[in-house]
């Protein structure tokens, strides 16, 4: 039991960074209609720089406002000068995130060299609750990571900026039509979503070392839990990202570490042949 | 006063509007009709600022509207309820018509309006926090007018508020939209097809065809079999007879 708790708990700190990663795709998508590949690349953009504001300051929290404030800027220089030109043809936009995979990757490289790099951990040692070991840091990302996605539900269900975020999510055409800035609107879902991968790269960062490659497998499970949770659907992307690093965690601790994505892809394609637009209420009708 | 002027639309090398002139005054509600195609919810979106006119002019009052977003028509005082309600289906009753008065600030005052609204339709006021995609038809059609009075318009356009709906329905429809000319003062323009209820709800008919308007006058207009036949159909039934 302690060792199925312990693998479970692991897993919801995985969870959290997938949920953060795809609640900024599912935004991005509900809006735009455009599969923002290039996202994986936002993680890492936002490990590192949270990296390089731990170097100069040594302060993890400074660096983790330093990666959600960079990669909103990121987000935003994206959007204004690439993706806001796709916006007829998503599927353009889409060629063009897998090529920003690429750029940004050799950016990665250019910069920070291959090499892995870490951080001191932000907070060491760790409880001891009856057999339980439970590290202070995960316990920290936890926290970070339900916080920020508690007040992005928040803003969404609650503020006049929300309420537009949903209404042109449902309709944009009707939204426009209220006096909704829908271009506006879908500019900020680039910002917000990049700003989420940034706290996702922070948590990358504490959790371990990271690379210039590291956004590659955020990618792919950030994807997969979007789509489990129903493409545009925030809540279902929140709670699927903890389901999938929960069962990540679970299959690596039972099963054969070397199959483990194995396993956890098996378990998505089962789902999604079960239930093709997720287990959320998908992207057809409510977006949100 | 709607005032438009030789308006002109293009999609790709389609020729939708071809010069389209037409005049609403506030105290009138008038009814655009025509065959399929002839350009009726063009003219609607084109004046709402979801297409953007080749040429010619569109005034409110003093204001020209032509080309502007549909976030500034809406703030010059122009509002369009769209074809087939168009709500915003994940989102409550209230939420839907909070979203109608985007352009304007003040919670007091919206919140103030809606109580008004549910007042004055009390089986809307009872479903304010219901999902809109769970209301009936017609529960949703008035969903939509409110959501559109929601933005104080001077003037309020509809695209077909009688499609899909039971002739019981469509009557009340038509009966609020009256009031809502007579008692509020706001200008309505409507498109509609059914040749029945634009009779009933308008002071004045104007038919559109092939992207002009070919005829305005008194809605008796409309029972003149050959006058429709030969603005629907291009011909008279005397010449099809024949």
């Amino acid at each position: 039991m302690i060792l199925f708790l312990q693998h479970a708990l692991n897993g919801i700190s995985l969870g959290a960074v997938y949920a953060l990663i795809a609640v900024g795709i599912t935004l991005v998508y509900g809006l735009s209609r455009i599969i923002h590949f290039a996202v994986g690349e936002l993680v890492m953009l936002g490990a590192y720089v949270a990296w390089e504001t731990w170097r100069l300051t040594g302060s993890h929290t400074v660096g983790l406002a330093a990666a959600a404030a960079v990669l909103a800027v990121i987000g935003m220089i994206t959007e204004r000068g690439i993706f806001r030109f796709t916006l007829r043809e998503p599927l353009t936009g889409f060629i063009v995130s897998l090529g920003l995979i690429m750029i940004l990757q050799g950016i990665g490289i250019e910069i920070w060299s291959a090499d892995p790099r870490r951080a001191d951990p932000p907070l060491a040692g760790s409880w001891d609750v009856s057999g339980l070991i439970f590290r202070k840091q995960v316990a920290i990302n936890i926290g970070v990571s339900l916080l920020v996605l508690l007040a992005a539900y928040a803003v969404l269900m609650k503020t006049r900026y929300g309420k537009a975020v949903r209404a042109v999510a449902d309709d944009p055409s009707a939204a426009a039509l209220m006096g909704v800035p829908v271009r506006f609107i879908i500019m900020t879902t680039f910002i917000v979503g990049a700003a989420l991968a940034g706290v996702g790269g922070w948590v990358v960062l504490t959790n371990g070392s990271i690379s210039p490659f590291v956004g590659e497998a955020y990618l792919l499970r950030g994807f997969a839990v979007a789509l489990i949770g129903g493409l545009g659907n925030v809540q279902g992307a929140a709670v699927a990202g903890v389901g999938m690093g929960v069962a990540e965690s679970l299959a690596a601790g039972y099963g054969s570490p070397g199959w483990n994505d194995a396993y956890v892809f098996g378990i998505v394609i089962l789902i999604l042949l079960w239930r093709p637009t997720g287990l959320g209420r998908g992207s057809s009708g409510a977006h949100l | 006063m709607l005032k438009i002027e030789k308006l002109q639309v293009h999609f790709g090398h389609v020729h939708a509007l071809r010069g389209v002139n037409l005049e609403a005054a506030r105290n009138e509600v008038l009814v655009l009709i025509g065959p399929n195609g002839a350009g009726k919810s063009t003219v609607l979106n084109t004046v709402a600022g979801l297409n953007t006119p080749t040429e010619g002019s569109v005034h409110l009052d003093e204001t020209a509207i032509g080309g502007m977003t549909p976030r500034n028509v809406v703030k010059a005082g122009l509002t369009l309820v769209p074809q087939g309600r168009r709500l915003f289906g994940s989102m409550t009753v209230r939420e839907n018509l909070e979203m109608g008065a985007y352009t304007k600030n003040d919670k007091a005052k919206i919140d103030d309006q809606i109580a008004r609204w549910s007042e004055f339709f009390p089986e809307i006021g009872a479903r304010l926090g219901i999902r809109a995609s769970y209301l009936s038809g017609g529960q949703q059609q008035i969903v939509a007018i409110i959501r559109g009075l929601m933005s104080e318009p001077r003037t309020l356009m509809m695209d077909e508020p009688s499609i899909g709906l039971a002739p019981v329905v469509v009557k009340r429809i038509g009966v609020e939209i009256r009031r809502l000319n007579r008692e509020a003062g706001i200008g309505i323009v409507l498109v509609e097809q059914n040749v029945e209820f634009a009779l009933t709800v308008s002071d004045r008919v104007a038919i559109l065809a092939q992207g002009q308007v070919v005829h305005t006058g008194p809605p008796r207009d409309m029972r003149d079999p050959a006058l429709l036949a030969h603005h629907f159909f291009g011909s008279t039934p005397e010449t099809e007879a024949g």
